[in-house]
């Protein structure tokens, strides 16, 4: 289906207000989520009751990260067999997002550690786990950095992230909960419902800011996957009425 | 994804027997690889000089000098295809899948011989005790076979990048990081440290592992290999 180049622009436009609407949101609820995990009450049954409210940050950065480590397998499916502008942008977006989320998972991860455990890394197997993970996905940004062309880059991608997925969910799902691992994460999190609420509430307002920094990425990401003299046709905002009859529109210079 | 045509176990073979041959014709990629291998040998087992290494430590040894064997010598066999320019025709003459297939069982064999010369190197230096030599030697070559399936794919990924090398080694060893806890498992137990089930269980687990990253890297690589694509 094609539409005309005003109608484009339109959509732009609208696109642009909703995603700028959407990040004004996320950073009310933020602001919000971050004074509510501040103010509840420290909760009982750790080393360290007060601090334990980092829990509110580090598990929504790590639940969100495992969204985007499985929708990174699935756009990397997808452009592997199908290859497409839309899903390579996809997959760039969200590779860059899981690390992003996942470095924040362990950095808060090991804050909780020290303050909980005494050291700010104690090899626990849902620590080991993510940092596997994270060297994982980070390898994923090494390997596009490998390559000046663009089209290989995005199929090599497009490869490693469809294979990443096996890996990834064992460590993700299967090695912390394998019989013979001992962790300190417990097997059942005894939090009351104002510590859940907190954490439900990070998870909102994250997966907000995911949801806001993906969708420009991804426009970002087409833009730039988009052919130069295509593109400049479509920004050309400038009415000049029936394009077929004058086509001609801007000086060249030889 | 289906193979693309009915000779199939013909294509593999053949690619096998060219590897075979491009290996006898330049032998210092082989010796270079096994001679790195000794060396990694020789390095860890001074860990041992003073006192005799416990199981657990000794497994540890043993693994990373597999390691980083396998890291060093699986790479080779893609990219200094890629660097003699010799690898895009092979992906014209060869159907991609076949042709990545005998490139890992060639991988997988070649480090399979070598690791189990590593292990008797490793015996002789570092001088571990040892309770089952049944897991001392199926220890190792499990490991290297899950370990050299995971970095074929990986070293098939970085043909034509800038620094392939270096590249081949920073994608492939996050790959290899968890089997690194399996294998250990596996080979303490032949070093006195665990029960046999759970020597056998962390092997099986392995050699799984092993043919999954085959299969996943014949699909993916194969794939990716094709030329017919373009977004």
């Amino acid at each position: 289906m094609s539409s005309s180049p005003s109608c484009q622009n339109q959509s732009k436009a609208d696109l642009r207000s909703r995603s700028s609407l959407l990040a004004w949101f996320a950073t009310a609820l933020t602001a919000g989520h971050t004074v509510y995990a501040f103010l509840i009450p420290p909760t009982v049954a750790f080393r360290d009751n007060d601090l334990a409210r980092i829990i509110a940050w580090h598990l929504p950065c790590a639940w969100i990260t495992t969204i985007l480590v499985l929708a990174m397998g699935f756009f990397g499916v997808r452009a592997l067999f199908k290859p497409s502008v839309r899903d390579f942008a996809r997959l760039e977006a969200t590779t860059e997002l899981a690390v992003l989320f996942a470095a924040m998972t362990l950095l808060t991860g090991i804050l909780f550690s020290r303050v909980q455990w005494g050291a700010f890394w104690q090899w626990d197997p849902r620590q080991t786990s993510f940092l596997f993970l994270f060297f994982l996905m980070a390898a994923a940004l090494a390997l596009r950095a490998g390559f000046g062309d663009s089209e290989k880059r995005d199929q090599v991608s497009a490869a490693y992230a469809a294979a990443l997925t096996l890996p990834a969910l064992f460590l993700i799902f299967v090695f912390p909960r394998l019989p013979q691992v001992q962790s300190f994460h417990p097997k059942q999190a005894g939090f009351d419902s104002v510590y859940w609420l907190a954490i439900t509430g990070g998870l909102v307002a994250y997966g907000l800011w995911t949801q806001v920094l993906l969708v420009r990425r991804i426009a970002l990401g087409v833009a730039e996957r988009t052919p130069k003299s295509h593109k400049e046709d479509e920004n050309d905002d400038s009415n000049r009425g029936n394009r077929t009859s004058d086509p001609v529109v801007r000086p060249v210079s030889l | 994804m289906a193979p693309p045509n009915s000779n199939w176990a013909r294509s593999i073979a053949s690619a096998l027997r060219k590897e075979w041959s491009a290996e006898i014709r330049a032998r210092h990629g082989f010796f270079s690889a096994t001679l790195f291998g000794l060396l990694t040998v020789v390095a860890v087992s001074l860990a041992g000089y003073y006192n005799q290494p416990s199981g657990e430590f000794a497994a540890l040894l043993l693994v990373l000098a597999v390691l980083f064997s396998v890291t060093v010598s699986v790479p080779r066999v893609f990219l200094a295809e890629d660097e003699l320019g010799t690898m895009d025709t092979l992906r014209v003459i060869a159907d991609p899948y076949a042709a990545y297939v005998g490139k890992v069982l060639y991988s997988l064999a070649s480090n399979a011989l070598q690791s189990i010369l590593l292990t008797i190197l490793f015996i002789v230096f570092a001088k571990p005790e040892i309770s089952n030599y049944g897991y001392v030697i199926a220890g190792p070559i499990s490991f290297s076979l899950a370990v050299a399936s995971g970095v074929a794919f990986c070293s098939a990924l970085v043909l034509g990048a800038t620094n392939r090398w270096t590249l081949a080694l920073v994608v492939s060893l996050p790959v290899c990081l968890p089997l690194v806890f399996l294998g250990v498992a596996g080979i303490a137990v032949g070093f006195g440290v665990g029960a046999p089930s759970t020597g056998n269980g962390m092997i099986a687990i392995q050699v799984l592992a092993s043919i999954a990253w085959l299969a996943l890297g014949t699909i993916v690589a194969g794939q990716l290999w094709r030329l017919d694509r373009s977004p």
